[in-house]
């Protein structure tokens, strides 16, 4: 026998419910600016400087399921990933070509350069610009975490395992395991450039 | 005439006849010898008795002569009683002694002289000197007289021919004696041989005869009795040699075998009748015991059924009940019925209000669902700005950093946004979430109303189902109430029966109680001829038919 339905209470948990939804979307121009201007005045004070010499301005991102980074002042931009055309004839570690705002960017997929064994799922939907010397080059990447400051202190010399190619582009390792990469190397590799 | 063949008593006879006969030879002989023997016995005690007469003649001659002689000395009349008594005495022996001789005539003539003497010798000196004597005491003569009357001795010369005559007589008869006694003796040793011979002939004759008799028939008897040993032992082989005699031997001999070809028959018909026995008494015994156990069984079988039939009249008299039970039963369902009909089309009707109410919830529930799917695309929007909106921070912050110092105001700016644009993910995120369930829960509640209305249809069919049942279940239930009837009155005779079943179970008690104490009895009945058979084998078999 199923049980006996409170039908009052449903009725009350949908009222509820509906003066709730009807609350939220009518909030008053006055409340919108309220809420503004606490944000306006958190926002227009000063930040704390960091010291430059010890911290690192670095991007961090996800690459199938390993947290990676690289120093903004490589990183041109960020943006979505979108007509890769593949190039036939090229290095595997060169996934393709992308065409950002007129301009053609050679994509790189780091698993490949790695030499990491393909597995794991991967979105691969972001790319990362890379300029600097007079090259650009897009990094694949999963999802972009964010600008923060990297203390030097906590990167710590490549550990013994990581050798050959990884050690070349490796700028350190941090004590979570974040793999910080050198974007100059990247960008002055001669292998990693394609004539195109 | 074959001597084997003469009939036993006839050898018998002639063995036995000639013994006796020589016996009797030798009996006539000895009887006849023994006669002459007595009769020369006899003549001699004649002859004795003469002499033994004459010898008492003398005597009371003497007895006179010595009275005579006493009187004559005494005078006394005591002396004259030997006197007396010897002339009487004289005169008994002397009659005797004549008569005893009256055969011989020359004893007689001797006896007639004796007589003469005698009388002289009385008359003339015995009586004499008597009266002599007394003539002396009547003093008639003198003794002097008398004495030389005495002395002249008459009367000894008297006796003196009395005693030769006496002499004579006893001599004759002494001749005779002897001559007697010599034919005697020859006729002893006569007798004497002739026995002799007559004995060791006898012996001879028996002995061989005997032999003989003994041959021919007990050697046969022994073979015999040594036969009819061996029968009592059970030695049926022995054969009896055929002898071919028509004797008594013969014919036993012959009766012998008979008897043994028939004893070896009836052995033989006995081995088979003992045989029949035994296994029958075995078979008969097995079945027995079977049957004793059949009936220990039946007894048991019996005693449970008469339970049982107590048991199935309880029960009959409880269906009597239930019976009863049943028709009141049937009719309050008969009402109910009629109710639960009423109620089963209210029921349906019902049914189909709720269906009706069902569908217009999928409706309802269905707008929902596209009302949600169009949110869920406002939401993948507003997902997108976000995204692009975070992507932008991202860029700005490294525009602000290139910037430089002026850049660093900018990029907390840029901070702030990316941190807006993460919100705003995170809330579509979480819509997106709600989205979801909300979505599912459209599906269940839809997927539920479709159940809903297939309940209702399953409903409304079981409702109708029910109706139906309901309406065969009266049916049945009057059905029922008619059985129960019937039931009832079944059970009525069944309680009878039950009745008529317990005596008879009682009967049938008894009869098998009779019936195992009868069994047991043949059970030993059949054990005994069983062992009996057993035994009667063990003598049969005990006989040997072939060594």
């Amino acid at each position: 026998m199923t049980k006996n339905i409170d039908w009052e209470a449903i009725h009350h948990r949908l009222a509820t419910v509906t003066a709730k939804i009807s609350g939220h979307l009518d909030q008053s121009p006055d409340e919108v600016r309220r809420i503004l201007e606490v944000r306006a005045r958190k926002m227009a004070q000063a930040p704390a400087k960091p010291d430059e010499s010890k911290h690192l301005e670095i991007l961090g991102f996800v690459l199938a399921g390993e947290t990676y980074a690289i120093e903004t002042r490589y990183v041109r931009e960020v943006c979505r990933l979108k007509d890769l055309t593949a190039l036939p004839g090229t290095p595997p570690f060169l996934a393709g070509v992308m065409n950002l705002r007129g301009q053609i960017l050679a994509i790189i997929d780091l698993r490949k350069v790695f030499e990491f064994p393909d597995r794991g799922l991967t979105e691969l939907n972001r790319v990362i610009v890379l300029r600097g010397n007079g090259n650009e080059l897009g990094l694949l990447a999963d999802t972009i975490e964010g600008v923060r400051l990297l203390a030097t202190a906590a990167l710590q010399d490549c550990l013994p395992t990581l050798t050959g190619v990884r050690e070349k582009f490796l700028k350190g390792v941090t004590g979570r395991m974040l793999v910080v990469l050198d974007g100059g190397r990247l960008l002055e590799d001669p292998s990693l450039k394609v004539n195109g | 005439m074959n001597f084997i063949n003469m009939k036993i008593g006839t050898k018998l006879a002639f063995g036995f006849g000639s013994v006796l006969t020589i016996f009797l030879l030798v009996i006539v002989m000895s009887y006849k010898n023994f006669t002459q023997f007595k009769e020369s016995d006899a003549w001699n005690i004649h002859t004795y008795q003469v002499i033994l007469n004459a010898e008492n003649i003398l005597m009371s001659l003497i007895n006179i002569e010595t009275g005579q002689r006493g009187f004559v000395i005494s005078g006394k009349d005591i002396f004259l009683e030997p006197v007396n008594m010897g002339k009487v005495d004289f005169d008994n022996h002397y009659a005797k002694i004549k008569a005893l001789t009256s055969d011989n005539p020359k004893q007689q003539e001797r006896l007639v002289k004796l007589q003469e003497v005698k009388n002289r010798l009385i008359n003339e000196t015995i009586e004499t000197l008597i009266e002599a004597r007394r003539n002396v005491a009547n003093n008639q003569k003198t003794m002097d007289k008398v004495l030389a009357e005495f002395s002249e001795a008459k009367g000894k010369a008297l006796m003196d021919e009395l005693r030769r005559i006496l002499d004579d007589i006893k001599g004759d008869e002494e001749r005779l004696l002897v001559i007697r006694t010599n034919s005697m003796e020859n006729l002893k040793s006569q007798t004497d041989i002739s026995m002799t011979i007559g004995g060791v002939i006898g012996v001879f004759v028996s002995i061989f005869l005997a032999l003989f008799i003994i041959r021919s028939v007990t050697r046969p008897i022994l073979e015999i009795i040594n036969v009819a040993n061996r029968l009592a032992e059970g030695d049926l082989t022995m054969r009896i040699d055929v002898a071919n005699r028509t004797d008594e031997i013969g014919v036993l001999q012959q009766a012998f075998r008979i008897m043994i070809g028939k004893l070896r028959e009836l052995n033989r018909d006995l081995r088979e009748g003992v045989e029949v026995i035994a296994s029958s008494s075995t078979e008969i015994l097995a079945t027995v015991s079977q049957v004793a156990t059949g009936a220990a069984e039946t007894a048991t079988a019996v005693s449970e059924t008469s339970t049982t039939a107590e048991e199935v009249k309880q029960t009959a008299h409880l269906s009597h009940q239930k019976a009863k039970n049943v028709q009141d039963s049937a009719q309050k369902t008969a009402v109910v019925s009629a109710t639960g009909h009423q109620a089963v089309a209210k029921t349906i009707e019902g049914m189909h209000h709720i269906r009706e109410q069902m569908e217009s919830i999928a409706e309802s529930v269905v707008r929902l669902s596209e009302q949600g799917q169009a949110i869920s695309e406002i939401i993948a929007t507003v997902n997108d700005l976000a995204e692009q909106s975070n992507l932008l921070a991202v860029n700005a912050a490294l525009e602000a950093s290139r910037a430089g110092e002026y850049g660093k105001e900018f990029a907390v700016v840029a901070q702030e946004v990316k941190s807006l644009a993460e919100q705003s993910r995170q809330a579509t995120a979480q819509v997106r979430v709600i989205l979801m369930e909300v979505q599912k829960a459209t599906s269940a509640a839809v997927m539920a109303t479709e159940q809903g209305t297939k309940v209702v249809a399953a409903g409304v069919k079981q409702a109708t189902e029910a109706g139906d049942s309901i309406q065969a279940l009266a049916g049945s239930i009057n059905e029922a109430a008619q059985a129960a009837t019937q039931i009832a009155a079944s059970n009525q005779q069944q309680l009878v029966g039950m009745d008529q079943i317990a005596l008879a179970i009682a009967n049938i008690r008894q009869a098998t109680g009779q019936n195992l104490a009868g069994t047991q009895q043949l059970k030993a009945s059949a054990q005994s001829l069983q062992s009996f058979g057993e035994r009667l084998k063990g003598l049969v078999e005990r006989q040997r038919l072939e060594n």
